[in-house]
């Protein structure tokens, strides 16, 4: 066949389409339909992005910087014939809509504590995390405050360790030091659409595999009334989130979740050591380093749910029917 | 060529979808993007979008075919990520963009495809049929009009008063279907009421995103005032499917109210071998179910 074929553990997204010729067409249809909902939380109305059986362990998704859960739109597909996948738009981010700025304190405090009244509100009682760049933040304070609710983490380019964080960070950490108007002013080329494309393409081979669809979508959040700001107060925040590092690798060492680090190791913003270091508080994390940039599941969506789906297999329980 | 699984074996191989690439090819000095996924030796598709979308509208259909046939998805000019000449020093026309559509096809060395057409798609599809019918191995017809049963007696008036009516008021009657409420409530959540969480926010917050200036509403606003000639123009296209009888599939989406199914149902006067499958699902049929869609397309393609 000229075609290329792999063998692989099925994916819903390919297997829908196969299923159809074993008889299944409804069920499959079913697995793979995306839900696109909304949950008032508190002052917050979260947006989320959801699918998979009702009864299948839970995968929560947290996006990064300065995206939304537009960023696991291939993955959520790839994982919804086993999993209940959810993935929430942060504050700040996409269609969720929060307090503006002065109303709300946009820190990674307020993001964690929105996005943990929003698993409640759910009722996920355990879950897996998926944390990118900015989920990490939030999802290691979920993980330290809860750890019962935690089945397994996978990071994808998500931080926990100062040896991880790189040279892109220096504009930043300058504002961390010297919270002057002038160092906040220069964060603004951050938010530029030159900025938003540079961090896809970045430390990847063939740009062609990078859909503009990414960058085109988060330039329209970096461009809403008044995200500027709220961006740059994030940027600020963030030194929090580095005073919190050792707090978190204490979390690794005493409770050894399930790991898996799944990095892009071209990463302008996070080092492979960053991915590396996982395995000195946890020594059966897994670390798969792939040759490709920040927004890893752009080039390597395939791949990282194939390495996703062996590690939940061996890691979380099934649901009985599908084993 | 297709491949059959049991129901065991399904669940331990698949045919992985190949990855999309995302480019750019210069065609008479503009530059149209354009998807493309799959090996070129296998059989092209040739996905052509309709309104106010782009080739995005396609991203999840795309990776459902990639893994057996060649896709290729291009953004009309003025559409997407393609060029946008200034409209003011431009005339946009179907005839413009079947222009475009043409030399796209030609660069990229096609020599044989099946054509799948939402919307606008039509009319730049089917010119592109008139002018290379050699290279045309199908038709995929979803929610695409080459019959005036597919258009209700109000939606053929409201072409023609698009296509009379230059006047100020008739032009900012047109400006007002590129705007936000048009977009989102009166089409993508138009046909899905009651289940409107089936409808991805991505499909409108990129349309609008290309939609965003006065001139990038005005170009599409010069679309709708040159419908009305692919009106005029379905009686050829009718003509030549009735001689040439291109092996058809029709997937359309019942709920409709734009396009009516019985523009589905009125291929079958010229094409009687027409397969015909009446979706439950809206205008954007492939945004509801792509996978639904990418079935039935692989049957079609089997049998060709």
């Amino acid at each position: 066949m000229a075609h290329t074929r792999r063998t692989l553990r099925l994916s819903a997204l390919v297997g829908s389409l196969l299923m159809g010729f074993v008889s299944m067409p409804a069920i499959a249809e079913n697995l793979t339909q995306v839900h696109y909902r909304t949950e008032k939380v508190g002052e917050v109305e979260f947006f989320y992005r959801e699918a998979g059986p009702a009864d299948g362990p839970v995968i929560l998704l947290l996006h990064g910087y300065p995206t939304s859960s537009h960023m696991f739109r291939n993955l959520i597909p790839a994982l919804a014939d086993r999993y209940r996948v959810i993935a929430p738009d942060l504050p700040g981010f996409g269609s969720t809509k929060a307090a503006p700025r002065g109303q709300f304190a946009y820190t990674f405090d307020n993001l964690a504590k929105a996005t943990d009244a929003f698993t409640q509100a759910l009722k996920l009682e355990r879950y897996a995390l998926y944390v990118f760049d900015y989920g990490a933040p939030v999802g290691f304070r979920l993980a330290a405050a809860h750890p019962e609710r935690i089945t397994a983490i996978i990071s994808q380019n998500g931080n926990a360790y100062e040896e991880g964080l790189l040279d892109a960070w220096g504009p930043i950490q300058t504002y961390w030091h010297n919270p002057t108007p002038e160092n906040r002013g220069a964060l603004r080329e951050l938010l530029t659409p030159k900025t938003t494309r540079w961090q896809y393409v970045e430390g990847v081979k063939d740009a062609s595999l990078v859909s503009p669809d990414g960058p085109i979508h988060d330039q329209t959040i970096l461009d809403a009334p008044g995200a500027d700001e709220i961006q740059l107060d994030l940027f600020g925040d963030y030194k929090s989130n580095v005073a919190l590092y050792p707090a978190w690798q204490t979390y690794f060492r005493a409770q050894k979740p399930p790991l898996l680090a799944v990095w892009g190791r071209n990463d302008p913003f996070f080092s492979p050591k960053g991915a590396e270091a996982f395995k000195r508080d946890i020594p059966e994390a897994e670390v798969h380093l792939l040759d490709t940039g920040h927004f890893a599941l752009e080039t390597h969506g395939g791949e990282i749910a194939d390495i996703m789906r062996d590690f939940l297999a061996r890691n979380l329980p099934q649901r009985s029917s599908h084993e | 060529m297709v491949v059959y699984f049991s129901a065991a074996a399904s669940a331990q191989e698949a045919v992985w979808p190949e990855k999309s690439h995302y480019r750019f090819q210069e065609v008479l000095g503009r530059k149209i993007f354009y998807r493309e996924a799959g090996d070129p030796k296998n059989p092209t598709i040739l996905l052509l979008h309709g309104y106010p979308s782009s080739s995005h509208t396609y991203r999840e259909l795309i990776p459902l075919l990639s893994g057996r046939y060649h896709v290729v998805a291009p953004d009309n000019l003025g559409a997407g990520y393609s060029d946008k000449p200034d409209p003011d020093q431009f005339a946009y026309t179907f005839d413009v963009l079947a222009d475009h559509t043409e030399a796209f096809v030609n660069a990229l060395g096609l020599s044989s495809y099946v054509l799948y057409m939402q919307d606008f798609g039509a009319p730049v599809g089917y010119r592109l049929m008139m002018r290379q019918p050699e290279k045309l191995r199908g038709l995929v017809v979803q929610n695409a009009n080459a019959y005036l049963d597919g258009l209700t007696e109000e939606r053929q008036r409201f072409f023609k008063e698009a296509h009379d009516d230059r006047s100020p008021k008739g032009v900012a009657r047109l400006m007002d279907f590129t705007g936000r409420t048009a977009v989102v409530d009166k089409q993508y959540l138009r046909d899905v009421k009651g289940r409107e969480d089936i409808m991805s926010p991505d499909g409108w917050t990129l349309d609008l995103a290309f939609l965003q200036s006065e001139k990038d509403r005005r170009i599409q606003v010069q679309l709708f005032q040159d419908y009305y000639n692919n009106l005029l123009a379905y009686p050829q296209w009718q003509a030549f499917l009735r001689k040439r009888q291109p092996p058809t599939l029709i997937v359309w989406g019942k709920n409709d109210p734009a396009f009516v199914p019985a523009g589905a149902m009125a291929y079958s006067r010229d094409l009687p071998k027409t397969e015909l499958h009446l979706l439950d699902a809206g205008h954007f049929a492939v945004e509801e179910m792509p996978a639904t869609i990418a079935r039935h397309i692989t049957r079609f393609m089997i049998g060709l």
